[in-house]
């Protein structure tokens, strides 16, 4: 029973935060050179790794789908499988979890060091408002470079997938390409942004709040960053399937 | 008695059923130095953090220069914020900016200087705090103490009318502690600001103090001057000051710091009322 209440009045505390982000986002934006800053770190971080992983679930995807189709001579499907695959699921997972595992516990280590060594009091004492600071700006930089870097992952993993299907897999290029853009239409695309960005946000939000209520302490520090690893990454998985049942039924 | 800077109303915070303190009244006179003093976990940081608004009170006002910080928004609070620097325990610089950035920090935010000017004033307080040039260290390759005196000279930066000092003296070694305390009185008589400083530091207290409030056991116990104070005979004052400060400090007590803990807690019957 206790543990329910503590639940409740965490998810209401959550709500709190929420809002008042995006409230402070709303009323001041925050000086451009601490968006920037962010946003350079995010790429930095998240790049090499995204293209790392999407490349190698690329070439799975057109892997096991040229298999499968295959038993039942439908080949000729594999640009449409690769495409629709990576653009609608793929490449927004992927983006989002990689972002909450670099940047967002990147955040999370940050600021909850910044509230364990007072930091974040001192901040408050200089009549800094720690949200417009430290938050709205990574808040920013997330929703400005997930949307970039699903694109990314996009072209990553599509290409990827392409390769093998042509060298390994002896495909006709031309017929990939042809199948894929026959299938893939821009909304794909613009959804799968569209997941890559509320993916993001969450993940933001969730790495921020748990920094921002880390307990005293070393493990007050290390708590922080394993709540909001397991808390995104779970709830990225769960929050897809829904998205993905809305949009496309 | 001169025009108080700060007063407290019967101010009670409790965390969950934990009661930090209750019934705290007391004033702190505008211009001079005020030494809190108490048992580690009595409740000393959340008094500094309930003045600068930090934590909101159960109950109780707690007025600065007339002004009841308990009930103002946050933007009337961040601008009475403008009138307080703080030194915290253990500095609380910005570990990613070097010296000078974060003594400049408060001052880019807050005046339209140019940065000329701005770098002008941080090489002036970082010489007021005996530390000059340093201003291209990170705070990770100084010492305890220099944070301590780098976090003071950010607390000065934008001269504010009431310094306020979290244990300025725990973890430094005696020799180091007794330079902080000069630092403050020098830098007390520089300014003319008001100072509230957090101690439990026996020595230090009865050098910079003008006036000691004693907390314990969540109750303000005794005001006064140094000498009111060495003369009460409350029982628990006379442990705390007269007895506490013949103990020697052990060499094999690396901080130099005294924690009164044992010497207070326990043994000691509540004695508020005399
Ligand atoms: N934000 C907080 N939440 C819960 N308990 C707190 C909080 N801040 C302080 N406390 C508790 O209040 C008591 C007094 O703390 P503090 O003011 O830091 O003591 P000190 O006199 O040593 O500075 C401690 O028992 C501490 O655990
Ligand atoms: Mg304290």
């Amino acid at each position: 029973m206790n543990q329910v209440i503590k639940f409740m009045s965490g998810l209401g505390q959550l709500g709190f935060f929420s809002v008042r982000i995006f409230t402070t986002l709303f009323r001041s934006w925050p000086e451009p050179r601490l968006v920037f800053e962010q946003m350079f770190k995010i790429g930095v971080e998240t790049l090499p790794v995204l293209i790392a992983v999407c490349t190698f679930v690329g070439t799975n995807i057109a892997l096991v789908g040229y298999h499968i189709f295959k038993g039942f001579g439908g080949q000729e499907f594999l640009g449409a499988y690769v495409g629709l695959s990576c653009l609608r699921e793929m490449a927004p997972i992927l983006t989002g979890a990689l972002m909450a595992a670099k940047p967002g516990t990147d955040i999370s280590a940050t600021i909850a060091t910044m509230r364990v060594k007072e930091q974040i009091d001192a901040l408050e004492v200089m009549s800094v408002d720690p949200f417009k600071f430290l938050i709205v700006p990574r808040m920013i930089a997330f929703i400005l470079t997930a949307p970039i870097l699903v694109l990314f992952a996009d072209f990553v993993s599509v290409a990827a997938g392409f390769a093998v299907a042509v060298f390994q897999l002896h495909q006709n290029a031309g017929h990939f390409i042809n199948q894929m853009l026959a299938y893939v239409r821009m909304e794909d695309l613009i959804n799968g942004m569209f997941k890559g960005l509320l993916f993001a946000i969450v993940s933001c939000i969730l790495s921020t709040y748990f920094g921002y209520t880390s307990k005293p302490g070393p493990k007050g520090v290390s708590r922080a960053i394993n709540l909001s690893v397991v808390t995104i990454a779970s709830f990225i998985v769960i929050f897809n399937f829904f998205l993905t049942a809305a949009i496309y039924g | 008695m001169g025009e108080n800077a700060v007063r407290f109303e019967n101010v009670r915070k409790a965390f969950g059923k934990q009661v930090i303190l209750d019934h705290i009244s007391c004033d702190v006179e505008k211009g001079k130095t005020t030494v809190i003093v108490g048992p580690s976990g009595t409740g000393k940081s959340v008094f500094l953090k309930l003045l600068v608004g930090l934590l909101k009170p159960d109950h109780g006002s707690i007025y600065v220069d007339g002004q009841d910080v308990t009930r103002l928004s946050q933007n009337d609070l961040f601008e009475v914020r403008k009138k307080f620097g703080m030194l915290f325990q253990d500095g609380a610089l910005f570990d990613s900016q070097n010296v000078g950035d974060n003594i400049a920090f408060p001052l880019r935010r807050h005046t339209r200087k140019s940065h000329k000017e701005i770098m002008k004033i941080v090489a002036q307080k970082l010489d007021q705090v005996g530390l000059p040039g340093i201003e291209h260290k990170l705070p990770s390759e100084l010492s305890g103490g220099m944070r301590k005196r780098v976090g003071l000279a950010r607390a000065m930066a934008l001269d504010p009318e009431i310094i306020l000092f979290d244990e300025p003296n725990s973890g430094l070694d005696p020799v180091m502690s007794d330079a902080i305390d000069k630092l403050i009185i020098k830098t007390k008589q520089m300014t003319g600001s008001t100072f509230i400083v957090i101690s439990h530091d026996i020595p230090g207290t009865f050098q910079i103090a003008d006036h000691i409030i004693m907390l314990y056991k969540s109750k303000v116990i005794a005001t006064g001057t140094c000498d009111e104070i060495k003369a009460s005979t409350n029982p628990v004052l006379q442990q705390f000051f007269s007895r506490n400060s013949e103990i020697p400090i052990d060499p094999g007590y690396a901080t130099g710091e005294l924690d009164l803990r044992p010497y207070v807690t326990g043994e000691l019957k509540d004695n508020e009322d005399s």
